[in-house]
């Protein structure tokens, strides 16, 4: 899969941003804030319609513009088809082949990025939220329906709330929310389960392949209450655990005015040699499991889909040590796929073989393949 | 100052209010009206109050309708002893043209939907439980959408007719005709298997 050409207008500081990238390693360079992880962002959002740092679309618009436009053209497998996401300050618009998209899962799977900023290192430590959102967007690459299924799940668990909330909550209107919740909760909750349980392998194996073969790295999908046995995780079984979880949090639910159990609060555990990483790792074993999820994720999905994701790296080499960053591109060199990494400092980016530069400078990108091509000078990336 | 508003923009923003009516739509549907054949403001002004003042909800199913009692309630070729559960009047519409289903219908406006403040209270559900007392009912067929909402609205109304003694059933949903296996969502696929039935002629 391979981003071929990409156009930028409006979008934060990168105000007119027309650019056809190498089909190998990109490597952007600049001075912070200049709008490297911006070029990151877009590429992000153009693949998942979110970005990797935001929430609010008003932040995405340079200021003053109220409407920002990304516009990519897409290889895949020798297929070529254009996407082109429109954002306004509430919403956003979406095109494939220059045609409105009925269903969004006709649009998701087109381009399949994998993201990898400095705040992932913290990952395994953190709070849940991050750990389940590390493991929804690998699933969301994985499989183009899962973001319908996460939709219909969070509508379902908004009205149930709206229904906690009410002055005076109707017990019959609760009673077919909880249905909702626990039917639509137990798809994304068989989906999470699948997923986890092809992926402990992978990434127990890329632990001990790549940092540490003496030490056993394993995870698991958490729930609160816990959920029934493996043997019977069908999606009926785990609707009927979820419908006997929300009646008996029914009561704490009505005093909080929200839904205490479900998908939503789950936890993804990582444990090395059986001990809790979260209490028990030290700093480098969590840089090196979150490495080990990634390099798992990458391979995982490059099987999927017969071709590597896109990765878009955000300065993360300056994270790790050299034999860490060694190790993780030679990993990337394996795949050969399309790669952007920022970095403020070229010289952390152990590459020895070809990679196109770019720099950038004030939201502008300019061509740096000044020191392969020196009687060119005036060679910019745009226009 | 809302009168001091030049006429313009004042269409635009009355337009804006419609469903699906964005800004630019709204500009565009406006100056057309103005650039457009010199009929057709004054044409749309009068459909306009037509459709306020002749349309009425059909006292009994609520649908909307010129006549009350509407055609499907006043018609004696219909099956009286079902009733069509639909969201909305362009819903009932698509129910009737499939021309497989002769029974009368009952027109929710709207469903159950927390978030934006619309409780079953909202919705013309006490006229299909005085329909239900009047007896004669035998069969409630709930077609609302297979959404969250449409499911949850179902869910609700079934659960009022708990009891009466009236079979309730609901919409089947699953594959689309001419659709592909392949390509279905694990929802609707699974769906559609816990919901298959035994081919005709096999014993």
């Amino acid at each position: 899969m391979q981003l071929q050409h990409l156009r930028i207008q409006g979008f934060r500081n990168l105000t007119d941003v027309d650019w056809t990238p190498s089909a190998g390693f990109n490597v952007l360079h600049g001075p912070n804030g200049h709008g490297k992880t911006n070029l990151l962002e877009a590429i992000h959002f153009l693949s998942t319609l979110r970005s990797f740092r935001s929430f609010r679309n008003r932040e995405l618009l340079q200021d003053g513009i109220e409407e920002a436009k990304l516009l990519g053209a897409i290889d895949r497998a020798g297929r070529r088809r254009t996407l082109e996401v429109t954002i306004h300050p509430r919403a956003r618009r979406v095109k494939v082949n220059e045609s409105p998209v009925r269903r969004l899962s006709d649009f998701f799977g087109t381009l399949n990025t994998v993201v990898f900023t400095p705040e992932d290192v913290g990952m395994f430590r953190g709070s849940p939220s991050g750990r389940r959102l590390l493991l929804d967007r690998f699933i969301f690459n994985a499989s183009p329906v899962w973001a319908e299924e996460v939709a219909a799940y969070e509508s379902a668990l908004r009205q149930r709330n709206a229904v906690l909330k009410d002055e005076r909550p109707d017990p019959a209107l609760l009673e077919v929310f909880d249905v909702q919740v626990a039917r639509t909760g137990a798809q994304v909750i068989a989906r999470r389960l699948h997923w986890v349980d092809i992926l402990r392998g992978r990434m127990a194996q890329a632990f001990a392949g790549i940092f540490d073969p003496h030490r056993q790295v394993d995870i698991a999908y958490v729930a609160e209450p816990e959920l029934p046995s493996p043997g019977a995780s069908s999606p009926g079984d785990l609707e009927a655990h979820l419908r006997e979880a929300l009646a008996g949090s029914r009561r704490r639910d009505l005093a909080r005015g929200f839904t205490t159990v479900g998908p939503h609060r789950d936890d993804l555990q990582a444990t090395i040699d059986g001990c809790d990483a979260r209490t028990h790792a030290s700093q480098g074993q969590h840089r090196a499991l979150i490495l080990a999820f990634r390099i798992a994720e990458i391979r995982l999905l490059t099987e999927q889909h017969g071709h590597p994701p896109i990765l878009l790296l955000d300065d993360v080499t300056s994270e790790f040590d050299a034999r860490r960053n060694e190790r993780f591109f030679e990993e990337l060199r394996r795949e050969r796929g399309q790669v952007f990494i920022t970095t403020t400092d070229p010289a952390w980016v152990p590459l020895d073989e070809p990679a196109a530069h770019w720099a950038l400078r004030d939201g502008r990108l300019y061509d740096e393949q000044l020191h392969d091509n020196p009687s060119d000078p005036t060679n910019e990336a745009h226009s | 100052m809302p009168d001091g508003r030049d006429p313009i923009t004042e269409l635009i923003n009355q337009l804006t209010r419609l469903p699906g009516i964005g800004e630019r739509t709204a500009a565009r549907l406006a100056f057309h009206v103005l650039d457009g054949p010199p009929d057709l403001a004054e044409a749309l002004a009068s459909a306009l109050r037509a459709v306020r003042e002749r349309v009425v909800r059909c006292g009994t199913c609520g649908h909307l309708t010129e006549e009350d009692p509407c055609r499907f309630c006043s018609s004696p070729r219909r099956d009286r002893s079902r009733i069509c559960v639909v969201e909305s009047t362009p819903d009932l519409l698509a129910v009737e043209q499939t021309g497989e289903y002769d029974g009368l219908y009952h027109v929710l406006h709207g469903l159950i939907r927390p978030l934006e403040g619309r409780t079953p209270r909202d919705l013309n559900l006490a006229g299909l439980m005085v329909r239900l007392q009047a007896g004669g009912i035998e069969e409630v067929i709930l077609a609302t959408n297979p959404s969250v909402e449409g499911e949850a609205t179902a869910l609700y109304v079934a659960s009022l007719l708990r009891g009466t003694g009236v079979s309730v059933s609901r919409i089947a949903s699953g594959l689309p005709m001419g659709g592909e296996l392949e390509y279905a969502d694990r929802a609707t696929l699974g769906r559609a298997l816990s919901a298959r039935r035994r081919l005709e002629g096999d014993p």
